[in-house]
Protein backbone atom coordinates (compact mmCIF):
# COMPACT_ATOMS: atom_id res chain seq x y z
CA UNK A 1 0.00 0.00 0.00
CA UNK A 2 2.03 3.14 -1.18
CA UNK A 3 -0.59 5.72 -1.47
CA UNK A 4 0.28 8.49 0.23
CA UNK A 5 -2.91 9.61 1.96
CA UNK A 6 -3.16 13.06 4.59
CA UNK A 7 -5.54 11.92 7.48
CA UNK A 8 -6.81 15.21 9.23
CA UNK A 9 -8.01 14.32 12.38
CA UNK A 10 -10.17 15.75 15.60
CA UNK A 11 -8.26 15.15 18.63
CA UNK A 12 -11.30 13.55 20.37
CA UNK A 13 -12.84 10.91 18.98
CA UNK A 14 -10.86 10.46 15.52
CA UNK A 15 -7.80 10.71 17.35
CA UNK A 16 -8.82 8.25 19.68
CA UNK A 17 -9.49 5.85 17.17
CA UNK A 18 -6.04 6.33 15.95
CA UNK A 19 -4.74 5.65 19.32
CA UNK A 20 -6.28 2.51 20.07
CA UNK A 21 -5.14 1.27 17.21
CA UNK A 22 -1.26 2.42 18.34
CA UNK A 23 -2.04 1.18 21.52
CA UNK A 24 -3.34 -2.36 20.01
CA UNK A 25 -0.61 -2.85 18.03
CA UNK A 26 -2.14 -2.70 14.70
CA UNK A 27 -0.36 -1.25 12.11
CA UNK A 28 -1.23 1.25 9.61
CA UNK A 29 1.47 2.14 6.43
CA UNK A 30 4.22 4.74 7.06
CA UNK A 31 2.50 6.34 3.43
CA UNK A 32 -0.31 7.94 6.07
CA UNK A 33 0.48 10.59 7.20
CA UNK A 34 -1.87 11.90 10.65
CA UNK A 35 -2.36 15.87 11.22
CA UNK A 36 -4.21 16.17 14.45
CA UNK A 37 -6.54 19.68 14.92
CA UNK A 38 -8.67 20.46 17.64
CA UNK A 39 -11.71 19.65 15.52
CA UNK A 40 -12.97 19.14 12.16
CA UNK A 41 -15.01 22.27 11.78
CA UNK A 42 -11.41 24.28 11.19
CA UNK A 43 -10.70 22.67 8.06
CA UNK A 44 -11.76 24.39 5.04
CA UNK A 45 -11.91 23.34 1.40
CA UNK A 46 -8.35 25.14 0.94
CA UNK A 47 -6.86 22.80 3.36
CA UNK A 48 -8.05 19.82 1.49
CA UNK A 49 -6.92 20.80 -2.10
CA UNK A 50 -3.89 22.21 -0.29
CA UNK A 51 -2.58 18.30 0.34
CA UNK A 52 -3.84 17.22 -2.65
CA UNK A 53 -1.46 20.20 -4.56
CA UNK A 54 1.17 19.13 -2.41
CA UNK A 55 1.19 15.54 -3.30
CA UNK A 56 -1.20 13.75 -1.57
CA UNK A 57 -3.33 10.88 -3.22
CA UNK A 58 -6.03 11.14 -0.18
CA UNK A 59 -7.20 12.98 1.94
CA UNK A 60 -9.15 11.86 5.20
CA UNK A 61 -11.09 13.84 7.55
CA UNK A 62 -11.79 11.70 10.65
CA UNK A 63 -13.91 12.88 13.33
CA UNK A 64 -16.55 12.01 15.94
CA UNK A 65 -20.61 11.09 14.86
CA UNK A 66 -22.46 14.66 14.79
CA UNK A 67 -24.02 14.63 18.11
CA UNK A 68 -20.53 13.90 19.58
CA UNK A 69 -18.50 16.96 18.73
CA UNK A 70 -16.97 18.35 21.85
CA UNK A 71 -17.02 22.15 20.49
CA UNK A 72 -21.18 21.72 19.41
CA UNK A 73 -19.28 22.98 16.17
CA UNK A 74 -19.16 19.67 13.52
CA UNK A 75 -21.89 18.62 11.52
CA UNK A 76 -22.59 21.59 8.76
CA UNK A 77 -19.25 23.17 8.48
CA UNK A 78 -17.13 20.18 7.42
CA UNK A 79 -20.15 19.08 5.10
CA UNK A 80 -20.02 22.23 3.22
CA UNK A 81 -16.28 22.36 2.96
CA UNK A 82 -16.17 18.69 2.27
CA UNK A 83 -18.46 18.71 -0.76
CA UNK A 84 -16.70 21.98 -1.82
CA UNK A 85 -13.98 20.08 -2.15
CA UNK A 86 -15.07 17.48 -3.72
CA UNK A 87 -16.86 19.92 -6.57
CA UNK A 88 -13.95 21.59 -7.28
CA UNK A 89 -11.72 18.58 -7.89
CA UNK A 90 -14.57 16.95 -10.18
CA UNK A 91 -14.49 20.64 -11.98
CA UNK A 92 -10.59 20.15 -12.49
CA UNK A 93 -11.30 16.47 -14.30
CA UNK A 94 -10.11 14.56 -10.72
CA UNK A 95 -11.30 11.89 -8.79
CA UNK A 96 -13.72 13.72 -5.90
CA UNK A 97 -13.12 10.49 -4.15
CA UNK A 98 -9.75 11.79 -3.06
CA UNK A 99 -11.28 13.08 -0.07
CA UNK A 100 -13.25 11.06 2.31
CA UNK A 101 -15.15 11.87 5.26
CA UNK A 102 -15.06 9.07 7.84
CA UNK A 103 -16.91 9.31 11.71
CA UNK A 104 -15.77 6.88 14.48
CA UNK A 105 -17.08 6.19 17.54
CA UNK A 106 -13.94 6.63 20.60
CA UNK A 107 -11.36 4.11 20.50
CA UNK A 108 -12.56 2.25 17.16
CA UNK A 109 -9.19 1.46 16.57
CA UNK A 110 -10.18 -1.32 14.18
CA UNK A 111 -12.35 0.82 12.79
CA UNK A 112 -9.86 3.18 11.72
CA UNK A 113 -7.47 0.74 10.30
CA UNK A 114 -10.40 -0.61 8.23
CA UNK A 115 -11.36 2.94 7.24
CA UNK A 116 -7.50 3.65 6.20
CA UNK A 117 -7.52 0.38 3.92
CA UNK A 118 -10.76 0.91 2.22
CA UNK A 119 -9.87 4.05 1.45
CA UNK A 120 -6.13 3.48 -0.15
CA UNK A 121 -7.95 0.12 -1.62
CA UNK A 122 -10.16 2.24 -3.38
CA UNK A 123 -7.59 4.78 -4.40
CA UNK A 124 -5.10 1.77 -6.23
CA UNK A 125 -8.68 0.66 -8.31
CA UNK A 126 -9.36 4.61 -8.81
CA UNK A 127 -5.42 5.13 -10.46
CA UNK A 128 -5.63 1.57 -12.09
CA UNK A 129 -7.93 2.45 -14.36
CA UNK A 130 -6.83 5.84 -14.69
CA UNK A 131 -3.77 4.53 -15.86
CA UNK A 132 -5.67 2.19 -18.59
CA UNK A 133 -8.27 4.65 -19.34
CA UNK A 134 -6.44 7.99 -18.74
CA UNK A 135 -9.97 9.26 -17.46
CA UNK A 136 -9.41 10.17 -13.75
CA UNK A 137 -13.44 10.75 -12.54
CA UNK B 1 14.60 40.90 -11.41
CA UNK B 2 17.21 42.77 -9.59
CA UNK B 3 15.85 46.16 -7.88
CA UNK B 4 18.02 48.15 -10.43
CA UNK B 5 16.30 46.66 -13.18
CA UNK B 6 12.58 47.51 -11.42
CA UNK B 7 13.39 50.55 -10.54
CA UNK B 8 14.33 51.35 -14.61
CA UNK B 9 11.24 49.56 -15.79
CA UNK B 10 8.07 51.20 -13.90
CA UNK B 11 10.39 54.57 -13.46
CA UNK B 12 10.62 54.72 -9.83
CA UNK B 13 13.78 57.00 -10.39
CA UNK B 14 11.10 59.60 -11.29
CA UNK B 15 9.59 59.54 -8.12
CA UNK B 16 9.63 63.41 -6.63
CA UNK B 17 8.07 62.33 -3.41
CA UNK B 18 5.27 64.56 -4.22
CA UNK B 19 2.78 61.97 -2.04
CA UNK B 20 0.10 62.42 -4.32
CA UNK B 21 0.21 58.63 -4.84
CA UNK B 22 -0.52 58.42 -1.07
CA UNK B 23 -3.08 60.93 -1.08
CA UNK B 24 -5.63 59.36 -3.50
CA UNK B 25 -4.31 55.86 -2.16
CA UNK B 26 -7.53 53.65 -0.76
CA UNK B 27 -5.51 51.29 1.47
CA UNK B 28 -3.93 54.81 2.99
CA UNK B 29 -7.51 56.26 3.18
CA UNK B 30 -7.96 53.78 5.93
CA UNK B 31 -4.73 52.22 7.13
CA UNK B 32 -1.96 55.32 7.36
CA UNK B 33 0.87 53.23 7.89
CA UNK B 34 0.39 52.27 4.55
CA UNK B 35 2.08 54.88 1.94
CA UNK B 36 2.92 54.17 -1.79
CA UNK B 37 5.45 57.34 -1.75
CA UNK B 38 7.38 55.66 0.86
CA UNK B 39 7.58 52.14 -0.47
CA UNK B 40 8.79 54.00 -3.86
CA UNK B 41 10.85 55.73 -1.46
CA UNK B 42 12.24 52.92 0.14
CA UNK B 43 12.68 51.04 -3.45
CA UNK B 44 15.10 54.20 -4.51
CA UNK B 45 17.19 54.29 -1.17
CA UNK B 46 20.70 52.82 -0.86
CA UNK B 47 19.35 50.52 1.98
CA UNK B 48 17.66 48.21 -0.57
CA UNK B 49 14.68 45.49 1.23
CA UNK B 50 11.90 46.87 0.17
CA UNK B 51 10.92 43.84 -0.87
CA UNK B 52 10.70 42.72 2.52
CA UNK B 53 8.37 45.32 4.23
CA UNK B 54 5.40 43.51 5.05
CA UNK B 55 2.78 46.18 3.61
CA UNK B 56 3.91 45.89 0.10
CA UNK B 57 1.27 43.07 0.52
CA UNK B 58 -1.52 45.55 1.00
CA UNK B 59 -1.57 47.04 -1.84
CA UNK B 60 -4.95 46.42 -3.66
CA UNK B 61 -3.47 46.65 -7.03
CA UNK B 62 -6.17 49.43 -7.96
CA UNK B 63 -3.74 51.84 -10.06
CA UNK B 64 -5.57 55.07 -8.58
CA UNK B 65 -2.21 55.95 -7.49
CA UNK B 66 -0.14 55.68 -11.34
CA UNK B 67 -3.04 57.54 -12.44
CA UNK B 68 -2.46 60.53 -10.60
CA UNK B 69 1.42 60.17 -10.64
CA UNK B 70 2.67 63.31 -13.24
CA UNK B 71 5.55 61.11 -13.40
CA UNK B 72 3.73 57.86 -14.62
CA UNK B 73 5.37 55.33 -12.08
CA UNK B 74 4.00 52.28 -12.96
CA UNK B 75 3.58 51.67 -9.04
CA UNK B 76 1.51 47.91 -9.37
CA UNK B 77 4.41 46.75 -11.85
CA UNK B 78 6.84 47.20 -8.72
CA UNK B 79 4.02 45.94 -5.99
CA UNK B 80 4.45 42.82 -8.51
CA UNK B 81 8.29 42.70 -9.09
CA UNK B 82 8.35 43.36 -5.34
CA UNK B 83 6.87 40.41 -4.30
CA UNK B 84 8.36 38.13 -6.66
CA UNK B 85 11.33 39.61 -4.87
CA UNK B 86 9.80 38.45 -1.41
CA UNK B 87 8.99 35.78 -2.32
CA UNK B 88 12.02 34.06 -4.17
CA UNK B 89 13.24 35.54 -0.68
CA UNK B 90 11.13 33.09 1.50
CA UNK B 91 8.27 35.30 2.54
CA UNK B 92 5.18 33.16 4.19
CA UNK B 93 2.02 34.51 2.61
CA UNK B 94 -1.53 34.70 4.37
CA UNK B 95 -4.03 33.97 2.04
CA UNK B 96 -7.71 34.12 2.30
CA UNK B 97 -10.43 31.63 2.13
CA UNK B 98 -7.60 28.98 3.42
CA UNK B 99 -5.77 29.05 0.50
CA UNK B 100 -8.34 27.38 -2.04
CA UNK B 101 -7.66 29.58 -5.14
CA UNK B 102 -4.43 29.40 -5.11
CA UNK B 103 -4.74 25.39 -4.72
CA UNK B 104 -6.57 25.66 -7.63
CA UNK B 105 -4.96 28.00 -9.60
CA UNK B 106 -2.12 25.60 -9.08
CA UNK B 107 -3.44 22.05 -10.01
CA UNK B 108 -4.78 23.95 -12.97
CA UNK B 109 -1.62 24.84 -14.27
CA UNK B 110 -1.17 20.94 -14.10
CA UNK B 111 -0.11 19.73 -17.84
CA UNK B 112 -1.95 16.23 -17.99
CA UNK B 113 -5.52 17.40 -16.52
CA UNK B 114 -8.63 17.01 -18.05
CA UNK B 115 -11.26 19.30 -16.66
CA UNK B 116 -14.86 18.86 -16.54
CA UNK B 117 -15.67 22.75 -16.24
CA UNK B 118 -19.06 23.40 -18.34
CA UNK B 119 -21.96 21.38 -16.54
CA UNK B 120 -23.26 24.75 -15.91
CA UNK B 121 -23.62 25.26 -19.57
CA UNK B 122 -27.39 25.87 -20.91
CA UNK B 123 -28.49 24.23 -23.50
CA UNK B 124 -29.59 27.18 -25.45
CA UNK B 125 -25.96 28.10 -25.81
CA UNK B 126 -24.29 27.86 -29.38
CA UNK B 127 -21.10 27.07 -29.60
CA UNK B 128 -19.53 26.81 -33.13
CA UNK B 129 -16.89 24.32 -32.97
CA UNK B 130 -14.66 23.67 -34.11
CA UNK B 131 -14.15 27.73 -35.19
CA UNK B 132 -11.08 30.44 -34.50
CA UNK B 133 -12.70 32.63 -32.05
CA UNK B 134 -13.52 31.51 -28.45
CA UNK B 135 -15.20 33.20 -25.68
CA UNK B 136 -12.48 33.10 -22.77
CA UNK B 137 -14.85 32.07 -19.59
CA UNK B 138 -12.84 32.66 -16.94
CA UNK B 139 -13.00 30.97 -13.39
CA UNK B 140 -16.77 31.68 -12.65
CA UNK B 141 -17.33 27.84 -12.49
CA UNK B 142 -14.98 27.71 -9.59
CA UNK B 143 -16.11 30.51 -8.20
CA UNK B 144 -19.53 29.20 -8.34
CA UNK B 145 -18.74 26.47 -5.55
CA UNK B 146 -15.81 28.29 -4.03
CA UNK B 147 -18.14 30.85 -2.91
CA UNK B 148 -21.38 29.33 -2.88
CA UNK B 149 -22.27 30.57 1.15
CA UNK B 150 -22.17 33.99 -0.52
CA UNK B 151 -25.19 32.51 -2.86
CA UNK B 152 -23.83 34.31 -5.81
CA UNK B 153 -23.71 33.12 -8.74
CA UNK B 154 -20.98 34.01 -11.33
CA UNK B 155 -21.64 31.93 -14.10
CA UNK B 156 -24.57 34.44 -14.75
CA UNK B 157 -22.78 36.86 -16.02
CA UNK B 158 -20.87 34.45 -18.12
CA UNK B 159 -24.00 33.24 -19.60
CA UNK B 160 -25.65 36.29 -19.96
CA UNK B 161 -22.40 37.03 -22.17
CA UNK B 162 -22.80 34.56 -24.14
CA UNK B 163 -26.10 34.72 -24.55
CA UNK B 164 -25.01 38.81 -25.96
CA UNK B 165 -22.86 37.16 -28.26
CA UNK B 166 -25.42 34.59 -29.43
CA UNK B 167 -28.11 36.97 -29.79
CA UNK B 168 -25.48 39.35 -31.96
CA UNK B 169 -24.90 36.56 -33.93
CA UNK B 170 -20.78 36.61 -33.24
CA UNK B 171 -20.28 32.96 -33.28
CA UNK B 172 -17.80 31.40 -30.56
CA UNK B 173 -15.94 28.31 -29.69
CA UNK B 174 -15.45 26.93 -25.83
CA UNK B 175 -12.26 25.43 -24.36
CA UNK B 176 -13.11 22.13 -22.60
CA UNK B 177 -9.69 22.69 -20.73
CA UNK B 178 -9.43 26.44 -20.33
CA UNK B 179 -7.15 26.98 -17.99
CA UNK B 180 -7.44 30.41 -14.73
CA UNK B 181 -5.74 33.36 -16.62
CA UNK B 182 -3.39 33.46 -14.14
CA UNK B 183 -4.00 36.87 -13.08
CA UNK B 184 -4.05 36.13 -9.39
CA UNK B 185 -0.63 34.34 -9.07
CA UNK B 186 1.15 36.83 -11.35
CA UNK B 187 -0.29 39.77 -9.12
CA UNK B 188 0.87 37.65 -5.90
CA UNK B 189 4.44 37.18 -7.73
CA UNK B 190 3.74 33.55 -8.14
CA UNK B 191 5.44 34.02 -11.76
CA UNK B 192 6.03 29.85 -12.43
CA UNK B 193 2.38 29.27 -11.17
CA UNK B 194 1.12 31.36 -13.84
CA UNK B 195 3.46 30.83 -16.80
CA UNK B 196 2.40 26.84 -16.14
CA UNK B 197 -0.73 28.78 -16.56
CA UNK B 198 -0.05 30.42 -19.91
CA UNK B 199 1.78 27.62 -21.32
CA UNK B 200 -1.02 25.19 -20.84
CA UNK B 201 -3.36 27.66 -22.74
CA UNK B 202 -1.62 28.46 -25.44
CA UNK B 203 -1.24 24.89 -26.07
CA UNK B 204 -5.27 24.23 -25.55
CA UNK B 205 -5.57 27.20 -28.38
CA UNK B 206 -2.89 26.12 -30.32
CA UNK B 207 -4.92 23.10 -30.65
CA UNK B 208 -8.07 24.17 -31.18
CA UNK B 209 -7.04 26.82 -33.92
CA UNK B 210 -8.04 29.35 -31.93
CA UNK B 211 -6.49 32.73 -33.20
CA UNK B 212 -9.36 35.28 -31.61
CA UNK B 213 -10.52 35.44 -27.82
CA UNK B 214 -13.74 37.53 -26.87
CA UNK B 215 -13.80 37.63 -23.21
CA UNK B 216 -16.22 39.51 -20.46
CA UNK B 217 -13.98 39.04 -17.66
CA UNK B 218 -11.85 42.95 -16.98
CA UNK B 219 -9.28 40.42 -15.04
CA UNK B 220 -8.87 37.85 -18.08
CA UNK B 221 -8.89 40.81 -20.31
CA UNK B 222 -6.06 42.64 -18.81
CA UNK B 223 -3.92 39.68 -18.26
CA UNK B 224 -4.14 38.12 -21.82
CA UNK B 225 -3.90 41.10 -23.64
CA UNK B 226 -1.35 43.04 -21.98
CA UNK B 227 0.76 39.91 -19.43
CA UNK B 228 0.42 37.15 -21.90
CA UNK B 229 2.10 38.69 -25.10
CA UNK B 230 5.35 39.95 -22.06
CA UNK B 231 5.13 36.78 -20.19
CA UNK B 232 3.66 33.58 -21.99
CA UNK B 233 6.10 32.44 -24.72
CA UNK B 234 4.38 31.48 -28.20
CA UNK B 235 1.28 34.02 -27.37
CA UNK B 236 -0.23 34.92 -30.80
CA UNK B 237 -3.96 35.46 -29.81
CA UNK B 238 -6.22 38.45 -30.88
CA UNK B 239 -7.84 39.58 -27.35
CA UNK B 240 -11.13 41.87 -27.31
CA UNK B 241 -13.54 42.53 -24.49
CA UNK B 242 -17.08 42.04 -25.48
CA UNK B 243 -17.77 45.52 -25.11
CA UNK B 244 -15.40 46.11 -28.06
CA UNK B 245 -18.32 43.62 -29.83
CA UNK B 246 -20.36 46.53 -31.80
CA UNK B 247 -22.82 44.59 -32.60
CA UNK B 248 -24.10 43.95 -29.60
CA UNK B 249 -24.71 47.28 -29.11
CA UNK B 250 -27.24 46.77 -31.94
CA UNK B 251 -29.57 44.84 -30.24
CA UNK B 252 -32.69 46.14 -28.42
CA UNK B 253 -33.37 44.80 -25.14
CA UNK B 254 -37.68 45.12 -23.63
CA UNK B 255 -38.92 47.81 -22.26
CA UNK B 256 -38.39 46.45 -18.85
CA UNK B 257 -39.82 48.18 -15.49
CA UNK B 258 -37.73 50.97 -15.10
CA UNK B 259 -34.33 50.30 -12.82
CA UNK B 260 -32.14 52.39 -11.27
CA UNK B 261 -28.97 50.95 -11.30
CA UNK B 262 -25.72 52.41 -9.47
CA UNK B 263 -22.59 51.11 -12.15
CA UNK B 264 -19.15 49.99 -10.14
CA UNK B 265 -16.43 50.41 -12.63
CA UNK B 266 -13.92 47.05 -11.98
CA UNK B 267 -9.94 48.78 -12.24
CA UNK B 268 -8.89 46.72 -15.08
CA UNK B 269 -11.03 47.81 -17.18
CA UNK B 270 -11.62 51.46 -15.95
CA UNK B 271 -8.52 52.91 -14.47
CA UNK B 272 -6.15 50.10 -16.55
CA UNK B 273 -8.13 50.40 -19.86
CA UNK B 274 -9.73 53.33 -19.58
CA UNK B 275 -12.64 51.71 -21.02
CA UNK B 276 -15.50 53.22 -19.27
CA UNK B 277 -18.40 53.93 -21.52
CA UNK B 278 -19.25 50.63 -23.53
CA UNK B 279 -20.35 48.91 -19.89
CA UNK B 280 -22.26 52.07 -19.33
CA UNK B 281 -23.87 51.60 -22.99
CA UNK B 282 -25.21 47.94 -22.03
CA UNK B 283 -26.77 49.24 -18.88
CA UNK B 284 -28.50 52.12 -20.45
CA UNK B 285 -29.53 50.97 -23.88
CA UNK B 286 -29.74 47.50 -23.27
CA UNK B 287 -30.36 47.09 -20.13
CA UNK B 288 -32.62 49.68 -20.44
CA UNK B 289 -31.25 51.16 -16.72
CA UNK B 290 -31.62 54.51 -15.57
CA UNK B 291 -27.75 54.79 -14.16
CA UNK B 292 -26.81 56.49 -11.14
CA UNK B 293 -23.29 57.34 -10.78
CA UNK B 294 -21.62 56.89 -6.95
CA UNK B 295 -19.80 59.45 -5.61
CA UNK B 296 -16.37 57.87 -6.99
CA UNK B 297 -16.87 56.83 -10.30
CA UNK B 298 -15.11 56.10 -13.72
CA UNK B 299 -11.29 57.29 -12.82
CA UNK B 300 -12.26 58.18 -9.34
CA UNK B 301 -13.92 54.74 -9.23
CA UNK B 302 -13.24 52.95 -5.78
CA UNK B 303 -11.68 49.61 -5.30
CA UNK B 304 -13.54 46.23 -4.54
CA UNK B 305 -10.74 46.23 -2.02
CA UNK B 306 -9.82 43.09 -2.19
CA UNK B 307 -6.23 41.94 -3.66
CA UNK B 308 -5.21 38.51 -5.02
CA UNK B 309 -7.08 36.15 -2.84
CA UNK B 310 -4.69 36.97 -0.11
CA UNK B 311 -4.43 39.41 2.95
CA UNK B 312 -8.05 40.36 3.30
CA UNK B 313 -8.52 42.31 6.80
CA UNK B 314 -10.23 44.95 7.92
CA UNK B 315 -9.04 47.83 5.41
CA UNK B 316 -10.19 46.05 2.76
CA UNK B 317 -13.63 45.83 4.28
CA UNK B 318 -13.38 49.57 5.32
CA UNK B 319 -13.17 50.13 1.59
CA UNK B 320 -15.64 47.78 0.55
CA UNK B 321 -18.33 49.59 2.99
CA UNK B 322 -17.37 52.72 1.87
CA UNK B 323 -18.19 51.74 -1.74
CA UNK B 324 -21.45 50.22 -0.31
CA UNK B 325 -22.12 52.99 1.22
CA UNK B 326 -21.85 55.04 -2.36
CA UNK B 327 -24.09 52.81 -3.70
CA UNK B 328 -26.84 52.99 -0.76
CA UNK B 329 -26.63 56.78 -0.81
CA UNK B 330 -27.93 56.93 -4.71
CA UNK B 331 -31.15 55.30 -3.68
CA UNK B 332 -29.73 52.39 -6.82
CA UNK B 333 -32.16 49.60 -6.97
CA UNK B 334 -28.90 47.50 -8.19
CA UNK B 335 -25.29 47.78 -7.60
CA UNK B 336 -24.01 46.47 -11.15
CA UNK B 337 -20.76 45.06 -11.75
CA UNK B 338 -19.13 43.89 -14.87
CA UNK B 339 -16.18 41.82 -12.63
CA UNK B 340 -16.79 38.63 -10.88
CA UNK B 341 -14.67 39.07 -8.57
CA UNK B 342 -16.15 42.52 -7.28
CA UNK B 343 -19.38 40.94 -7.39
CA UNK B 344 -17.98 38.52 -4.50
CA UNK B 345 -16.25 40.74 -2.48
CA UNK B 346 -18.62 43.51 -2.48
CA UNK B 347 -21.66 40.68 -1.27
CA UNK B 348 -19.31 39.61 1.00
CA UNK B 349 -18.99 42.60 2.90
CA UNK B 350 -22.33 43.26 2.26
CA UNK B 351 -23.42 39.87 4.21
CA UNK B 352 -20.56 40.78 6.59
CA UNK B 353 -20.11 43.83 9.21
CA UNK B 354 -23.29 45.16 11.13
CA UNK B 355 -25.65 44.13 8.41
CA UNK B 356 -26.33 47.93 7.35
CA UNK B 357 -26.08 47.25 3.57
CA UNK B 358 -27.05 43.70 3.31
CA UNK B 359 -30.09 44.67 1.34
CA UNK B 360 -28.13 45.96 -1.98
CA UNK B 361 -28.58 43.73 -4.75
CA UNK B 362 -25.27 43.51 -6.64
CA UNK B 363 -26.11 42.19 -10.32
CA UNK B 364 -23.93 41.22 -13.00
CA UNK B 365 -24.33 43.63 -16.29
CA UNK B 366 -24.23 41.03 -18.96
CA UNK B 367 -26.58 39.05 -17.11
CA UNK B 368 -29.25 42.19 -16.52
CA UNK B 369 -28.61 42.67 -19.97
CA UNK B 370 -29.32 39.44 -21.50
CA UNK B 371 -32.40 38.78 -19.53
CA UNK B 372 -33.88 42.21 -20.45
CA UNK B 373 -33.36 40.89 -24.11
CA UNK B 374 -34.79 37.76 -23.36
CA UNK B 375 -37.81 39.71 -21.93
CA UNK B 376 -37.96 41.06 -25.42
CA UNK B 377 -37.99 37.81 -27.04
CA UNK B 378 -40.37 36.13 -24.52
S1 LIG C 1 2.73 60.38 -7.13
FE1 LIG C 1 4.49 59.66 -8.34
S2 LIG C 1 6.05 61.22 -8.05
FE2 LIG C 1 4.53 61.55 -6.43
S3 LIG C 1 5.34 60.36 -4.67
FE3 LIG C 1 3.93 58.99 -5.78
S4 LIG C 1 5.25 57.84 -7.20
FE4 LIG C 1 6.43 59.64 -6.49
S1 LIG D 1 -2.53 50.47 -6.58
FE1 LIG D 1 -4.20 51.33 -5.31
S2 LIG D 1 -3.97 50.29 -3.32
FE2 LIG D 1 -2.03 50.01 -4.43
S3 LIG D 1 -0.79 51.73 -3.70
FE3 LIG D 1 -1.78 52.37 -5.62
S4 LIG D 1 -3.61 53.47 -4.94
FE4 LIG D 1 -2.87 52.27 -3.19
Amino acid sequence: MSNKIVVFSCSWDGWSCIDAAANAGMPYPASVTVIKLPCLSGIDAGLILRALEYGADGVLLLGCQPHECRHGRYGKNIEIEFDKARQLLSLLGESSDRVRLARLDAFDGGGFIETVKSFSAALEDKARVTASTGNKS
Amino acid sequence: MNMQEIIRQTRAHFCLDCGKCTAVCPVNRFDPGFSPRLIVQKALSNEGGAYDDARIWSCVGCNMCTVRCNYNVSYVEMIRHLRMLSRENGTELVYSHGGVTESVMHMMGKDDIKQDRSGWLPADIQVKSPGDTAFFVGCAPYFDTIFKDLNVKLTDGTIGAMRLLNMAGIPFDLLDNERCCGHDLLLAGDSNGFVALGRNNVEELGARGIRKIITSCPECYYTLKVDYPRYVDGWNVEVIHITEVPEIFKLKGAAMKKIRAAFHDSCKLGRHFKMYDGTRNLLTSLAGAELCEMENNRENSLCCGASPWMFCGSVNKQIQDERLRQADATGADYMVTSCPKCQIHLTCAGMSGDGKYAGIKIVDLYHLAAQSLAQKDG
